[in-house]
């Protein structure tokens, strides 16, 4: 265990036919906020259900804070991916309701429950039912009914589906100030540029094959930026007949071209070529999105056609066809 | 523990903390303490106000004689009483009401209120005079005419009218209890002309033609001498029918609230938030035990009133306070029994339009003790009564029926029966809580009964 707040080792779960989640093998770090990527469909909830203890894996071994999660519940904060409230239920009732069951009750919960809400900008919604309340308004309760007991491991299950982008960031802020107060965060999301923004692990998973497992530091490293953007002065030129240019794609109505550089190429030669070859507002090395990475990284490991198709199921959010 | 015990507040402040069940539960014992209290008034035996004169049309005079007597205003009221005491009695509620009062020395002028009665006879006109009689009814100047004779129409002339049965004309108006009345009155005074006719005494005719009921002692195995309460007959039916129906009505609404509660929690997918804090085991313990507590206040409201209207209808005698243990003993076992079977269902299915088809059989089962009642309150040990009291859902439908009726039950089979009943009453809940574990996260189509039992070998 070391470490690590959560280990899997050789986990697998078959539903039927579907094999959801196979042999896999994961450490989240204590400390961490770990980002649990994969398209819909991938087994990141299946994943963290079994880590939950809510649904048990076929074969494998799960060890949550040194233990399970069952014998654990009050050290996790889980917001699941099916999540809901008491419709006719008070949101203080609720609140207060789940921070027992999480064995946080005593004389300052009424105070703790007020906080969270001055803290989530909603201090209005304390007597309200849930039912009043809009579908973010909810998702923030709901996020608060997961922590408010003060967990030192958080888990959350697609934590931002349904949320405009501001309560999106205020959730973000959220994130990372739990995990600067010392606390494990790992959270899945379909949407990778999301992760981009605050994890520092990343799982990303396929079809129930973990496929990556690294660092934001070693993602740099290993998957070295070869995308550049070119803004001309004079509108869109075709640079792909220059020597190590893979692809080049004009951005939009701008003046902005995309291209993409071959495995085989350096990156500074081509730019020396591309700056040589007309007049140049602006040129970036653009670092790779977690998107191109899980792209880059489903190609290398399960050839083009996969690669397409989980390109193709991250743009839409749910999976398309087996492979 | 203590997480079952939150979730168990929960249940029973979701449940019992909202006005559909106060309404249901305390209004309605209210709205029936309210509709016995009014029950005198809204049945009053007593007449509305009766005042006028009936006309007697009589040639021979002898129902003259006896209607003065038999109209005379007290006698009226002893009639009015009488009448109402022999109803009162047949139904078997209100004899000891009615011997309360006596006790007093109210009579039953404490429950049949005097009443504005005034009737005079008027014996002075013959039968030429009918006509003009009828047209002074019809006006409202006579309550009633009473006639001994076929009128003119069938005669040919007043002295050839034929002697009959006694004839009543009254308005056709006339309320329905003064009708009844002045019928009683007449066929009274008939009575007593013929008694008096026939050369005997009336009031030793009437006496005779009414025996005295004998006096029923029950005498215990101790020897003790107990006056069996007549008008206790009925009610000594209705207890242990009663009693059943209280825990039929206790433990089915209350785990019924647990079965919506239930499916509550997966349509609003808040089950998987919940289990989170806590183990499935313990959410269905503490939805069990809230509920439990949510049956306790509306069976405990109920058996209040039983026991408030028994003690003051005098009647208190009809239960022993050992009923009242086998009511607990037999009521947590039913309860936990249908609350297991409830929990099982609700945690199956996603919307309650889906637990129909699977509370079918359960509902067949749960009707079966209704339609037991009569052969077992008849024969409380025959064979019916005998087998069905080991019948683990049945036992203490059953039981309660037996153990209340009165009749001595073998004391092996209430221990046996209480010990085959907890023993299934544990095996339902650790069933329930197989099935629960596994319906509480199952979304989609809802399960078959076959599959349900084969969700009981999951790990």
């Amino acid at each position: 265990m070391g470490d690590s707040s959560i280990s899997i080792r050789g986990v697998s779960k078959t539903f039927g036919t579907t094999r959801a989640v196979r042999d896999l093998d994961l450490d989240v770090p204590r400390g961490s906020i770990c980002g649990f990527l994969g398209p819909n469909g991938a087994g990141k909830s299946t994943t963290i259900r079994m880590i939950m203890s809510i649904i048990y894996p076929d074969a494998g071994r799960i060890e949550v804070l040194g233990g399970n999660a069952l014998s654990n519940k009050d050290r996790i904060g889980y917001l699941p991916e099916e999540r809901g409230l008491y419709r006719k239920m008070r949101v203080g009732d609720f609140l207060d309701y789940m921070a027992r069951l999480k064995g946080a009750g005593g004389p300052g919960l009424a105070k703790r429950v007020r906080d969270w809400l001055d803290r989530v900008e909603l201090p209005q919604v304390l007597r309200k039912r849930c039912q009043e309340l809009s579908k973010g308004m909810q998702q923030k309760i709901q996020v608060l009914a997961a922590i408010i007991h003060e967990p030192e491991l958080i888990i959350l299950d697609e934590p931002f589906s349904g949320l405009d982008p501001v309560n999106a960031e205020l959730l973000n802020h959220l994130i990372k100030q739990q995990n600067e107060q010392g606390r494990t965060i790992i959270f899945s999301t379909h949407v990778l540029h999301q992760a981009e923004q605050i994890c520092d692990r990343f799982f990303l998973i396929n079809r129930g094959v973990k496929v990556l497992d690294a660092t934001l530091e070693e993602i740099g490293v290993r998957f070295d930026p070869r995308t550049v953007l070119v803004e001309t002065l004079n509108g869109a030129v075709d640079f792909s007949s220059i020597r190590g240019v893979r692809s080049s794609r004009p951005m939009g109505s701008s003046r902005s071209v995309e291209i993409e550089i071959d495995e085989r190429s350096e990156p500074q030669q081509v730019i020396k070529q591309i700056v040589a070859t007309c007049d140049i507002r602006s040129i970036e090395l653009r670092r790779l999105s977690m998107e191109e990475v899980f792209v880059r990284v489903v190609r290398s490991d399960l050839g083009e056609r996969a690669a397409q198709v989980a390109k193709e199921e991250l743009s839409h959010g749910t999976p398309v066809k087996a492979v | 523990m203590h997480k079952t015990l939150v979730v168990a507040w929960r249940e029973f402040k979701a449940t019992a903390m909202t006005k559909a069940f106060i309404f249901g539960a305390v209004m309605v014992p209210v709205l029936m303490i309210g509709l016995a209290a009014l029950g005198p008034v809204l049945f009053n035996p007593t007449p509305p106000p009766l005042t006028g004169t009936v006309a007697i049309v009589d040639p021979g005079g002898k129902l003259t004689e006896a209607a003065k007597i038999e109209f005379q205003p007290e006698n009226i009221r002893k009639r009015i009483e009488r009448s109402f005491r022999e109803q009162a009695e047949q139904v078997g509620d209100m004899s000891s009401l009615s011997e309360k009062a006596g006790a007093r020395g109210e009579g039953l002028s404490s429950i049949v209120r005097p009443f504005d009665l005034a009737l005079s006879l008027d014996s002075s006109l013959g039968p030429a005079d009918l006509e003009s009689l009828k047209f002074k009814l019809r006006e409202g100047g006579l309550v009633a005419i009473v006639t001994t004779f076929e009128g003119p129409a069938e005669g040919s002339q007043t002295d050839g009218a034929k002697a009959t049965p006694a004839r009543l004309y009254v308005p056709s108006n006339m309320n329905p209890k003064h009708t009844g009345l002045i019928e009683d009155l007449v066929q009274a005074s008939i009575g007593r002309a013929k008694i008096a006719e026939a050369g005997l005494e009336v009031e030793t005719v009437r006496s005779l033609a009414r025996p005295p009921n004998p006096t029923t002692i029950r005498i215990s195995r101790e020897g003790e001498e107990k006056p069996e309460n007549t008008g206790a007959k009925v009610f000594k039916m209705i207890v242990p029918m009663a009693f059943m129906m209280l825990i039929w009505i206790g433990a089915f609404v209350s785990a019924n609230y647990l079965l919506t509660t239930t499916i509550e929690e997966k349509s609003n997918k808040v089950m998987e938030v919940l289990l989170s804090a806590v183990s499935p085991m313990q959410l269905m313990g503490g939805k069990i035990i809230g509920q439990a507590m949510v049956g306790m206040v509306m069976v405990g409201m109920y058996l209040a009133l039983g026991l408030a209207a028994l003690t003051g209808l005098a009647l208190m005698d009809l239960i022993e306070w050992v009923d009242l243990v086998y009511f607990a003993v037999f009521y947590v076992m039913a309860y936990f029994m249908i609350a297991s079977i409830m929990a099982a269902i609700g945690s199956a299915v996603n919307e309650l339009r889906e637990a129909q088809s699977l509370m079918t059989p359960a509902m067949v089962l749960l009707m079966i003790p209704l339609m037991l009642w009569l052969p077992i309150s008849d024969s409380p040990n025959g064979m019916l009564a005998t087998v069905t009291s080991f019948i683990p859902p049945l036992i203490p439908f059953v039981m309660v029926l037996r153990l209340t009726g009165g009749e001595p039950i073998a004391t092996w089979q209430i221990v046996a029966s209480i010990l085959v009943g907890y023993a299934s009453m544990l095996g339902m809940i650790w069933m329930a809580a197989k099935i629960f574990r596994v319906g509480v996260l199952m979304y989609g189509k809802p399960p078959s009964p076959v599959e349900l039992l084969r969700w009981l070998r999951y790990r």
